[in-house]
């Protein structure tokens, strides 16, 4: 009797602070939506463009998209649909209004209502209200990671690749669309297959090809949530880079004057794995004669002009492949792989470099400082690079308080932002560590800035000459009385 | 490190102060100077852990690090010797591991979280450090001289002989040993000298770490009982002795049990038992004393042969006994080398494969020692001149150490301390005779406190000295070109340990470096090229086979289960691996079948002229796996019939056959023109049609081709043996090439 | 999230971040202020007594660690570990 009340007693605590863990989590990255959440059919999309781009190893997606609204109130939530698959491979969406810049980025959000529901939806808060019949230009990008399947799987280490995407040529809305077209840009002419739909008006049959574009459309008026499955499949003989963790370390130093930079990829190639075993006799061959190939053989990674001292290891040591180019006008990491990356093959690694403090950090006028660095710097690749999750710790001084910061990537794609104590050399009380986690971004972001400020009294600042000057004065103290002692056997007599 | 010092300088007087400051720095520089000329490879190549033992050490560090002492003491690795794992906790020395865990866990709570690897580099040079200073301790024991002692401090670390094993990166077990060592035997003699307790207690407690960090704790366990057999024949016989050979026996063997790898080895291997006996010997003796101060002269000396003949002669039957009875265990092979030097290549090749146990060439002892090995008969002699019971050690030392160091070319290590000693004491006379300023005037003086070198005649002339007061060099010419041809020497030790150091023993050797056209340096990565692939790219628990000598490097750098490792403790599962490479593909595949091998690790070197590849070290597996399977296996079958081991178009069929020889040449011939190919190690012209293989298939090679990777095949999906299957596929291939003439015919059954 | 951050920043072009010591000059400064510092406490040493506790052993600890000239903490950087 007793121990099943101690139970159930146990058992409501424990749901109760389940309960509050999930509700903290999901107000803290998205608005929470009652299970039979349809959205409202306030807007019709007038005329929608749809740019789906294939070109990198991510997927570059544009929704320009003229919304109107049918309804007789005003509106400021507009939904835009994605399966829940899509959802976790969705990342930097920007939503601005096409005919306004300066109105700036609008709020977009994933508006979770039902865990199991397939669809799920972005909302899109609109700085005002939508009065009835007007009509407002939304361009929404984003870019969908781990977008591509190489077809055939695989393929012999000479071959080309070749890699096909699904998605729908009606673009999927929430709304009813009047009109609309869906454009796919490749990387190349060279786009052997893709499925053909049976043309409306003047068009015999969609899609059309224009160079290295395909049209679908136009289509006429179609339903919310209609859907036309198609899929294309295209030379793609670059490597799918891919990485799965990035954790970006920048250590901030008052005494050094410096700020140092590491970062730890899991590298990935999502392309074509090898059909018959790697041979070093082609590989070394098809260096000479065609080098280009879709494995990975070299990253340049861009870095700050005023980088110095960059180093480059894996898990087993120090990797010599690497060259550095710096003068005034850049800065320029280059470094080889210990293998050339085939699909399928992993190969982390990590690289780190240093710069002077003056190039980041500056004193605020409050008596604060604030520093300034890329949120967001790995290598710059002709095909793109795509970042699963990145972590980006900014470790501050000892003792830095008042930490505020803020950044220019897209807030979708960050998921949480904390403070915590990192320890390491000659460290008492830790370092203020401001530890941002964010998924799925692509190396289009860049060089998006992240500012952080934070204030640094003087005790802090004074604590590791203190905390040494302590230690040895003790020691000397300590030798003083140790000298002072006899430590003898008392020889009597 | 700075206790003696210290304490000199707390009671020291005000003059001697200055000299006691001006000696410790002048130590501290020296053990800085050992330090920094062990850091050529990490200044050349990188911070990176050497060879291949410090890469099974660096891992179980790292386990360590990981999973607590506990964890480590029991730890059972089933990632080597796959398919039996080895019971690594209780069959390693944990000393080294244990050393660098504590330094980490230290520098960690001082705020200074160095990595482990780090620490693992630099342990070696940091312990030389404290070994120049246990050699400074060590020969101002011999001498009252100090300057002899910082002498020897210099010797100790610069000697190249020492160097060898303790470079930066080369983290074993002798890193930290031989610091053991010289401490062990400074604090033994301390003991004996002062016949203290506390000493002695102090020198087994080094002694037990010493057992705790090396195998070789062997040669301070046989060491001592022959210094103090060799005192009593001397008749020395005392208390001194007693109180510190017992005290160290005693606690010192306990201590030793400790170590589960040791265990009970103390008390049952004939290793053991010459101390053991002298530990009962020295009581017999201390009885023996008893009596004598109670018993008359006359029948004491009956008493005392009677019985000293009958306990020796019941001791020795009792040992005979012992041993056939099987409760002590007869001497093992590798001490059986250590008399015999062809032993081992007769009864176990495994133990001769390995090049650091081969007898030392004489040029060796140049090479390690320069001028020291010269140096080192002068001190043993000087030595011989006073022959207190700490002079008696080093002789003692100096003949056992030489013997040793001439058999084994490993053991020239355990020989360097004596010799940077004997030299010490010897440059130092001399030094001292000669720089001394003083002239003729006051003989005796001089004799007294002039030391040995000049004043030998006059000492051993004794009373004769009276009458011919001026006997040595006084000229200031002569002294100043013989301080001056000292002091040449000297700087071309220097010199020569600077250079031995910097080309011989400061390569990783797994990483190699080589010249640019333009003098750059150009990195050869090979090996982390293909075990960074390994560990990337196959599964985690991939079963690797290769020959002993990459096991600890795949367990270290590729993180995958071996079937062998340099821990060669299992002949016969080495021998196993030596018949799958050595045999046909018939053969080696079910054996590979067998231990569930997925891919295959041979080193080549013949694009690139390495020498240390598979093919040259093939004939050590195929000994090897003769030993077990003389009648599979045979080394007279890879000889040509007039005795040449070749590779070319003239090699044996066994050899052409063997898995080994088909792994390495395996699709060379595609690098060349037509009928070009070349094995540029063995300057051999290769047959124009290279290897097939039907088995296994290439998975990596690296870019110079050192490593390369083969992967086992499955069984063939259709049911058919390899070597039709692949048969098949060539066929067909060539079919295509051929485009097909004529019509296709049916095939009939 | 505070948007104003980048007007912080703007506002404070003028004044970069500079250390008191370069870091160029780093390892020298450390050098020096340690090589003092092991003089001093090696004089200490040899000569223990309260009286000399604050003409040698403070000196010594300052140079060691102290006020802005501190040897081991610059000792650190100057050999790349930026704390």
């Amino acid at each position: 009797m007793k121990t099943t009340a101690v139970l159930s007693a146990l058992l409501s605590v424990l749901s109760l602070a389940s309960a509050a863990s999930s509700d903290k989590k999901s107000s803290s990255t998205s608005t929470t939506l009652p299970a039979t959440f349809r959205p409202p059919q306030v807007f019709k999309n007038a005329n929608l463009v749809h740019v789906v781009s294939v070109e990198k190893n991510y997927v570059k997606e544009n929704i320009n998209v003229v919304i109107e609204n049918i309804d007789k109130a005003a509106h400021d939530e507009y939904f835009v649909p994605f399966t829940a698959d899509q959802l976790s491979r969705l990342g930097g969406v920007e939503v601005k209004d096409r005919k306004d810049a300066a109105a700036g980025p609008f709020v977009a959000e994933a508006a979770q209502f039902d865990q199991e529901s397939d669809i799920q939806y972005l909302r899109i808060r609109l700085p005002q209200p939508l009065a009835s019949g007007a009509q407002q230009t939304l361009g929404i990008s984003y870019y969908l990671l781990k977008a591509y399947v190489p077809l055939p799987a695989a393929i012999k280490q000479e071959e080309q690749q070749f890699l096909s995407y699904s998605f729908s040529a009606y673009c999927p809305s929430a709304y009813t669309t009047t009109k609309q077209k869906t454009e796919v840009k490749f990387p190349s002419t060279n786009f052997p297959d893709y499925t053909k739909l049976p043309g409306s008006g003047a068009v015999q049959e969609f899609p059309t090809k224009q160079g290295s574009k395909l049209i679908y459309g136009p289509f006429d008026e179609k339903p919310a949530g209609a859907i036309q499955p198609v899929s294309v499949r295209f030379e793609f003989n670059k490597p799918v880079n891919h990485v799965s963790r990035l954790e970006r370390d920048i250590e901030v130093s008052h005494w050094g004057g410096n700020v140092a930079f590491e970062e730890r990829y899991a590298l990935y190639h999502r392309g074509a794995n090898l059909s018959s075993l790697f041979n070093r006799v082609k590989w070394q061959q098809s260096q000479y004669y065609s080098p280009t190939s879709f494995a990975l053989k070299e990253m340049k990674f861009p870095l700050r002009v005023g980088s110095e001292d960059p180093y480059y290891y894996d898990v087993i040591g120090n990797i010599s492949t690497s060259r550095f180019r710096s003068n005034k006008r850049e800065a320029l990491l280059e470094i080889k792989p210990r293998y050339p990356i085939f699909g399928g093959w992993k190969f982390p690694f990590t690289i780190g470099w240093n710069s002077d403090a003056k190039n980041f950090l500056r004193r605020a006028a409050g008596g604060g400082f604030v520093l300034n660095v890329p949120f967001l710097e790995g290598p710059r690749q002709p095909e793109g690079v795509e970042y699963e999750q990145v972590e980006v710790r900014v470790i501050l001084p000892e003792g830095a308080e008042n930490v505020k910061y803020q950044t220019s990537i897209p807030t979708t794609s960050i998921t949480s932002a904390d403070v915590e104590i990192h320890k390491t050399f000659l460290d008492t009380i830790g370092r203020t560590a401001l530890i941002i986690k964010a998924r799925n971004l692509v190396d289009d972001l860049r060089d998006r800035e992240l500012i952080v400020s934070y204030d640094l009294p003087l005790m802090a600042r004074l604590r590791k000459p203190l905390i040494v000057f302590g230690s040895s004065m003790a020691l000397l103290v300590g030798a003083l009385v140790m000298g002072k002692l006899e430590f003898k056997f008392d020889s009597r007599k | 490190m700075s206790a003696d010092p210290l304490q000199a300088l707390a009671s020291a007087g005000k003059g001697e102060n200055t000299r006691s400051l001006l000696r410790f720095i002048i130590l501290a520089l020296i053990a800085g100077a050992a330090i920094a000329s062990r850091l050529f490879s990490v200044i050349r190549f990188e911070s990176i852990i050497h060879e291949f033992d410090p890469w099974f050490n660096f891992r179980a560090t790292k386990y360590l690090v990981a999973n607590g002492f506990y964890n480590f003491w029991d730890w059972f690795d089933d990632r080597t010797w796959h398919p039996l794992g080895r019971v690594t906790g209780g069959t390693l020395y944990p000393g080294l591991m244990v050393t660098s865990g504590i330094i980490y866990h230290a520098l960690r709570a001082l705020a200074i979280p160095v990595d482990i690897r780090n620490i693992c580099v630099l342990l070696a040079p940091a312990f030389s450090g404290l070994t120049a200073i246990a050699a400074y301790l060590l020969t101002n024991e011999m001498t009252p001289n100090s300057s002899a002692g910082l002498l020897a401090a210099l010797f100790m670390g610069i000697a190249p002989g020492y160097i060898s094993r303790s470079v930066a990166g080369s983290y074993d077990n002798e890193a930290i040993a031989i610091f053991l060592l010289v401490f062990t035997f400074y604090l033994w003699i301390k003991a004996l000298k002062q016949g203290s307790m506390l000493w002695g207690a102090l020198c087994a407690l080094f002694y037990g770490y010493m057992v705790a960090s090396w195998g070789g704790y062997a040669f301070i366990t046989c060491l001592l009982p022959l210094h103090a057999f060799v005192l009593i024949c001397m008749g020395r016989y005392s208390t001194r002795l007693y109180v510190s050979y017992t005290t160290w026996y005693a606690l010192g063997t306990l201590a030793s049990m400790q170590i589960p790898f040791v265990g009970f080895l103390p008390v049952k291997t004939s290793e053991h038992m010459p101390a053991l006996g002298i530990f009962g010997f020295l009581q017999l003796l201390a009885f023996l004393d008893y009596i004598r101060s109670a018993i008359p002269g006359r029948q004491f000396q009956t008493f005392l042969w009677l019985f000293a003949g009958g306990t020796f002669g019941l001791g020795l039957l009792g040992l005979v006994l012992a041993t056939s009875a099987g409760v002590i265990a007869p001497w093992g092979g590798r001490f059986y080398s250590l008399w015999d030097t062809s032993y081992a290549k007769i009864h176990i090749p495994i133990i001769a494969s390995v090049s650091e146990h081969q007898p030392t060439a004489w040029p060796a002892f140049f090479f390690d020692l320069n001028m020291l090995i010269w140096l080192f008969p002068v001190g043993v002699y000087l030595c011989f001149q006073e022959l207190a019971d700490e002079h008696v050690f080093i002789v003692v030392y100096a003949l056992f150490g030489s013997y040793f160091a001439g058999v084994m070319v490993r053991l020239m290590l355990t020989l360097t301390p004596v010799v940077c000693v004997a030299a010490a004491i010897a440059v130092s006379t001399l030094l001292d005779t000669y720089l001394s300023a003083k002239s003729p005037s006051p003989p005796p003086a001089h004799a007294a406190d002039g030391g040995e070198g000049a004043g030998k005649k006059a000492a051993k002339a004794g009373l004769k000295s009276t009458t011919k007061p001026v006997v040595g060099i006084y000229g200031l010419w002569g002294k100043g070109m013989m301080v001056g041809a000292m002091a040449v020497y000297l700087l071309l030790f220097v010199l020569h340990c600077t250079w031995v150091t910097s080309n011989a023993y400061s390569s990783p050797s797994v990483v190699l470096a080589s010249k640019m056209p333009d003098g750059s340096q150009h990195i050869i990565d090979d090996y982390r090229e293909a075990y960074q692939w390994l560990r990337q790219n196959t599964r985690e628990d991939a079963k690797i086979m290769s020959w002993w000598d990459y096991g600890y490097q795949i367990g270290g750098m590729a993180d995958r289960p071996t079937l062998v490792d340099n821990n060669t403790w299992n002949n016969t599962h080495i021998a196993t691996v030596g018949k799958a490479m050595s045999s046909s593909e018939e053969v080696s595949y079910p054996i590979m079948r067998q231990h569930e091998v997925d891919y295959v690790l041979v080193v080549f070197g013949g694009l690139l002229g390495y020498s240390g590849d598979d093919i040259n070290k093939f004939l050590w597996m195929v000994r090897i796996a003769e030993g077990i399977w003389p009648d599979e296996v045979s080394e007279r079958a890879f000889f040509t019939p007039r005795g040449e081991y070749r590779v070319d178009g003239e090699a044996t069929d066994a050899m052409k056959n063997s898995l080994m020889y088909k792994m390495s040449y395996y699709n060379y011939n595609n690098l060349f023109p037509p009928g070009q190919a070349m094995d540029r190690m063995r300057n051999a012209r290769l047959p124009e049609v290279g290897p097939t293989l039907s088995t296994i298939e290439e998975a990596f090679t690296s870019e110079n081709w050192i490593i390369r990777i083969y992967k086992v095949k499955d069984l063939d999906n259709l049911g058919r043996d390899h070597m039709s299957a692949a048969a098949f596929d060539r066929g067909s291939k060539k079919k295509k090439a051929a485009k097909k003439r004529g019509p296709r015919q049916l095939r009939v059954d | 999230m505070d948007s104003s951050l980048h007007e912080v920043w703007q506002a404070a072009a003028g004044a970069p971040f500079v250390p008191t010591i370069a870091k160029g000059s780093q390892f020298s400064v450390a050098f020096v202020l340690l090589v003092v510092g092991f003089l001093l406490s090696g004089a200490f040493t040899l000569n223990r007594s309260v009286a000399n506790l604050p003409i040698l052993a403070v000196p010594a600890s300052l140079a060691l660690g102290h006020t802005g000239r501190a040897g081991v903490v610059y000792m650190f950087c100057g050999v790349g570990v930026y704390v």
